[in-house]
């Protein structure tokens, strides 16, 4: 307990210090996430598919750094869970041996996907007019912990794509489970676009678009014919803690 | 303004008190108060709740009796209800037959029960029965039983049915079927053991967790007794070419398997274990194996007598046949063939 109060004390010293030249602030941050993971390239997403964002909320703290009259940067430290799930009728969709060969399935599928992750976010906030500003930076984000998992269901699977291509349903009643927690990576980097409304001196309401530059898999996870990528859309408010 | 205040509190309250009815279907209890043979005796009885199953239980070997019926006494989820007991009863024409009761819930939900007769012989034992069965890649194949829900016998058939690789097949010998159980191999995956077993196969286990076969599998059924022996026959020829295949990356189907040529000759596998199981704690008490190497290519009658460490009744008896003893470790011989008929469990 001791120690936690000596962190919170130096903590407080080090942000007032610094924001004492009026040019450093710093703020928490709550916010929702919306969004998930989509496959890339787009025309993967097989026609009638449907997905649902689960919103969760995400928290964290920031410091800005007013470089000049129009600009700001930002820099900051946030938790976020995000999930999401998806629906498709698939048809002779790939899964990939190291070897080259494949098996196929045509069917239902549904996804489940969650990741969390520590994200650490560089932005830079452009002035429009008083209490408006756009915002744009990039992030590195550091998953903790990845979910995904697939189901296949009433469908047909084989390694020949002609049955596959041909195939009549539904096929068995089954579904089938398969789970690509293994394959996810460790990190994810990416941009994020946003804009930024002052309710009052202190009081920041935001939205951001968050677009993940890499597959949520490993380099090594070729078991797929397509990259996940995320994409999420960030909406929140922020507290500056010192005038 | 008041009449619509007062309207919008009436709907408020209507709703309110309106009750979502039930989609439960539930067998709770389940007893017999009558049987039509008075030399017939209930033994005891199991539900099962996960797979709507209902065991009946009788301490004697019913394969000479036919004709006859159960009066039941069954309770239900709440509000649920059945019509496919006739006056009470459910009537067998053979011991081996598995009566199906419908369960309507409350809100028309329909689930199906199924009654089993579970005494000293186990059903379909002379393996005579088979169905078609939509395999996983939309092909028709034969699988063990008169349909896929009663069939207390299983075999891996639907995991292989991705590949049209069918391990244990009905072998017809002019008026007798007999089990063919054959080590094969797939595109993937280098070793493939035929089985066949009581229990059922867990297709979910098998794709979930395709390096580790023995979650492909779900052992074992109610029973009781305590047989002395197990009578059998069989006939087994070991592959050519004895293989270890071992996975290239642990966990990972999609990583293949490196195989290698061992010494020794592939050994087929039959044995049953009896046990007591208590919730997740499983005890055995006692077991009849066998593990052979090439036979003379004639089926022969072998008697396997039961080993016991303990002195108390089963809860459940597993019966398994493998063409490879070891194939859920990767290992065997491409074309090992075993070929059983006729099991019977001898009581003294």
């Amino acid at each position: 307990m001791k120690k936690i109060l000596f962190i919170l004390l130096t903590l407080g010293c080090f942000f007032k210090t610094f924001s004492q030249d009026q040019k450093f602030n710093f703020y928490p941050n709550i916010a929702v996430d919306l969004g998930g993971a989509i496959p890339f390239p787009l025309s993967d997403i097989p026609e009638g598919a449907g997905g649902t964002p689960k919103p969760y909320p995400s928290i964290g703290i920031g410091s800005e750094y007013d470089l000049n009259e129009k600009w700001q940067l930002g820099f900051e430290i946030n938790y976020h869970l995000i999930a999401f799930s998806s629906n498709a009728d698939v048809v002779s969709q790939p899964f990939y041996f190291d070897d080259g060969s494949a098996q196929y399935f045509t069917g239902k599928t549904e996804a489940d996907v969650e990741l969390r992750m520590v994200e650490f976010p560089l932005i830079a906030f452009y002035k429009l007019k008083e209490g408006r500003r756009i915002l744009f930076g990039a992030y590195y984000s550091r998953i903790l912990e990845g979910r995904f998992n697939t189901k296949g269901i009433n469908g047909i699977y084989s390694p020949d794509k002609d049955i596959t291509d041909n195939a009549t349903l539904p096929g068995p009643e089954y579904t089938i489970e398969y789970n690509f927690n293994e394959f996810i990576d460790k990190y994810d980097i990416g941009l994020m676009i946003g804009y930024r409304y002052s309710i009052n001196h202190r009081f920041y309401l935001w939205g951001r678009l968050n677009v993940g530059f890499k597959s949520i898999f490993g380099k090594d996870f070729n078991n797929i014919d397509y990259e996940m990528y995320q994409v999420r859309l960030n909406l929140g408010v922020s507290y500056l803690l010192f005038d | 303004m008041k009449k619509l205040f007062i309207s919008v509190f009436a709907v408020i309250i209507i709703f309110s008190c309106s009750k979502d009815e039930s989609s439960e279907a539930e067998v709770l209890d389940f007893s017999v108060t009558s049987v039509s043979n008075n030399e017939l005796v209930v033994e005891s009885i199991q539900i099962d709740s996960e797979f709507n199953r209902i065991y009946v239980l009788f301490d004697q070997d019913l394969s000479e009796f036919s004709s006859f019926s159960l009066t039941i006494d069954i309770k239900l989820s709440q509000d649920a209800k059945t019509s496919s007991l006739n006056n009470g009863m459910l009537s067998f024409t053979h011991p081996d037959e598995v009566k199906t009761i419908e369960v309507e819930a409350e809100d028309g939900f329909k689930v199906n029960w199924y009654v089993y007769l579970i005494h000293h012989q186990l059903q379909n034992s002379g393996f005579e029965n088979w169905f078609d069965n939509l395999g996983m890649n939309g092909r028709y194949y034969k699988e063990i039983g008169i349909s896929e829900v009663t069939s207390i016998w299983a075999t891996a058939n639907m995991g292989t049915s991705i590949y049209a690789v069918y391990g244990t097949q009905p072998l017809d010998d002019g008026s007798n079927t007999l089990a063919e159980i054959t080590t094969g191999k797939t595109s993937h995956v280098p070793v493939t053991a035929g089985t066949l077993f009581v229990g059922t196969f867990n297709l979910s286990g098998a794709i979930s967790h395709p390096t580790d076969p023995k979650q492909a599998t779900d052992f074992g059924l109610p029973y009781a007794f305590r047989p002395s022996e197990m009578n059998v026959k069989f006939k087994y020829q070991a592959g050519e070419t004895y293989v270890q295949a071992t996975l290239n990356e642990t966990n990972n189907i999609f990583g293949g398997f490196t195989v290698n040529e061992i010494e020794g000759e592939d050994m087929c596998s039959i044995y049953a274990i009896l046990e007591v199981r208590n919730g997740d704690q499983i005890t055995e008490i006692g077991r009849a194996e066998l593990y052979s190497e090439t036979t003379d290519d004639v089926l022969t009658e072998i008697t396997i007598p039961f080993e016991y460490a303990l002195a108390e009744a089963p809860t459940h008896i597993s019966v398994v046949f493998s063409s490879s003893k070891d194939g859920d470790l990767w290992k065997g011989a491409v074309g090992s063939t075993l070929v059983v008929d006729d099991l019977e469990l001898i009581f003294e």
